[in-house]
């Protein structure tokens, strides 16, 4: 398996994270903190990172970023933020620090292939408006998918 | 143009309107498109999030049932195409997962190789059929209705994996949208993000997110907002009433479409035949304009 920890140190490393010149365009680019200033900013965020990765992983603000790419499309010494927050997620989900909400979609994905779930009804939905029958996702697909997921990936969430 | 098509898990099971209208038109444009078998969730974000391992390895197995059809997969939703891009990206850099990936792909008999292309429905019908292929099958032009392009994030960035459009300067949903005779224009709002990735754990910041460029779409004229991404699609339209709650705004009022939708009815399908009846923001005065009298 490969280690997030691993990736992250290397995107962590002084020739990369190290270039951060502290310009702002991250957080002048970013909706989140457009809205909520006091409660994130990437670039901060990636500072605290920088400096304790470990630390992090209990954080809330860990899990804000909504993944726009706007910062990683700016910055000027092309530091890849929304890289490094995905895998200090990662990091902290090694841990086994996984907020109710992704941990809830997560195991959805485990039982039904899907990150919605499914029901006959939706299959009678779709029939409304003329779409084709999705079913259920077959059980030797899934079983084999939460087994290498679950058991080679994800421990935390089997 | 012939492609194999995924849905993914929120388009097949709750956004029936953008399924419906894309199987009603693109074979009107020429395009053929093929129905996936036992596919299942591309990953992301949610498990992207815990495991990038993981998240490669679902990714990676829908592309090896595209691969293994012989041909090119057209994700419909904006953060499933991402989500392909990445996964190519990762495994051609990172041959050591490329093996872990396929040492569990063959206990279902498949294997990825990194042979089918991933493209966009923007790319399909701004590249391949051309404004032109659209305008010449025009029935009923869009003439006099002012629409404004949100192309979203994950069509257009990161800029260094994909190249669907530019990243700072979108034009192509916005060239589709002329090939139909209606209106549209540049706004400073354009490549906004809606926030829908956190509507559900962070909702009431990404309700003023969402809220804000609704707000700055009415003020510039526009009639209406049109996407191609189902998670933009129901951040405007689905939550529209909770934005102007969000925003303490009872004026936000702004019909949300798919392209495909306005394509449809440009083309003369019936607004039925195109899921409009689904959409929840106020969508019909702009129809009823686009139908006319007939
Ligand atoms: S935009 Fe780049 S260089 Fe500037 S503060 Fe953010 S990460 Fe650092
Ligand atoms: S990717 Fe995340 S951190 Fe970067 S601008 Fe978007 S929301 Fe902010």
């Amino acid at each position: 398996m490969v280690s997030s920890k691993e990736l992250l140190k290397e995107l962590l490393t002084d020739e990369k994270l190290g270039y951060c010149q502290s310009c702002g365009s991250c957080s002048a680019s970013c909706p989140m903190t457009r809205v909520i200033p006091e409660k994130y900013n990437p670039r901060t965020l990636l500072q605290k990172i920088h400096l304790d990765p470990d630390g992090m992983s209990e954080k809330e603000e860990l899990w804000l970023c909504a993944w726009c790419y706007r910062c990683t499309e700016r910055c000027p010494q092309g530091i890849q933020p929304t890289e490094i927050f995905l895998l200090t997620r990662n990091f902290a989900a090694e841990k086994g620090m996984i907020p109710a909400n992704p941990r809830r979609i997560i195991k959805e994905i485990m039982n039904s292939g899907r990150s919605m779930p499914y029901g006959e009804f939706i299959d009678e939905l779709r029939e409304d408006y003329g779409l084709p029958p999705i079913g259920e996702v077959p059980a030797k697909v899934l079983e084999e998918q939460r087994k290498i997921v679950g058991e080679e990936f994800l421990e935390v969430v089997k | 143009m012939k492609y194999a098509l995924y849905l993914g898990c929120t388009i097949q099971s709750d956004q029936y309107g953008f399924e419906a209208s894309v199987r009603e038109t693109l074979p009107k444009l020429d395009v053929e498109l093929v129905d996936m078998e036992d596919t299942s969730c591309c990953g992301f974000p949610a498990l992207s999030s815990v495991s990038v391992t993981g998240w490669h390895y679902l990714s990676a197995r829908n592309l090896a049932i595209t691969e293994k059809m012989g041909l090119d997969v057209l994700p419909l939703c904006n953060g499933c195409h991402l989500s392909f891009i990445e996964t190519i990206h990762a495994l051609e850099e990172d041959p050591r997962l490329k093996e872990i990936v396929n040492r569990n792909l063959e206990k279902e008999g498949l294997r990825y190789e990194g042979t089918a292309k991933v493209v966009h429905l923007i790319e399909v019908l701004h590249d391949a059929v051309g404004k032109e292929g659209i305008s010449e099958k025009v029935k009923k032009r869009l003439e006099g209705v002012k629409l404004a392009a949100h192309p979203g994030c994950h069509a257009i960035r990161p800029s260094d994996l994909q190249k669907v459009d530019d990243a700072e300067n979108p034009q192509k949903l916005d060239t589709l949208i002329k090939a139909l005779g209606a209106e549209t224009f540049d706004y400073p709002e354009k490549i906004d993000c809606c926030g829908s990735q956190l509507a559900v754990s962070s909702g009431r910041s990404t309700l003023r997110i969402a809220g804000e460029k609704l707000q700055a779409v009415q003020s510039y004229g526009f009639e209406g907002l049109v996407t191609t991404c189902p998670f933009c699609f129901k951040m405007y339209d689905s939550r529209q009433r909770a934005i102007r709650g969000a925003m303490r705004d009872r004026s936000i009022e702004v019909p949300v479409f798919y392209y495909t939708q306005i394509l449809g009815l440009a083309l003369g399908s019936s607004p039925e035949k195109l899921g409009l009846q689904m959409n929840q923001s106020p969508v019909d005065d702009i129809v009823n304009k686009i139908l006319g009298d007939d």
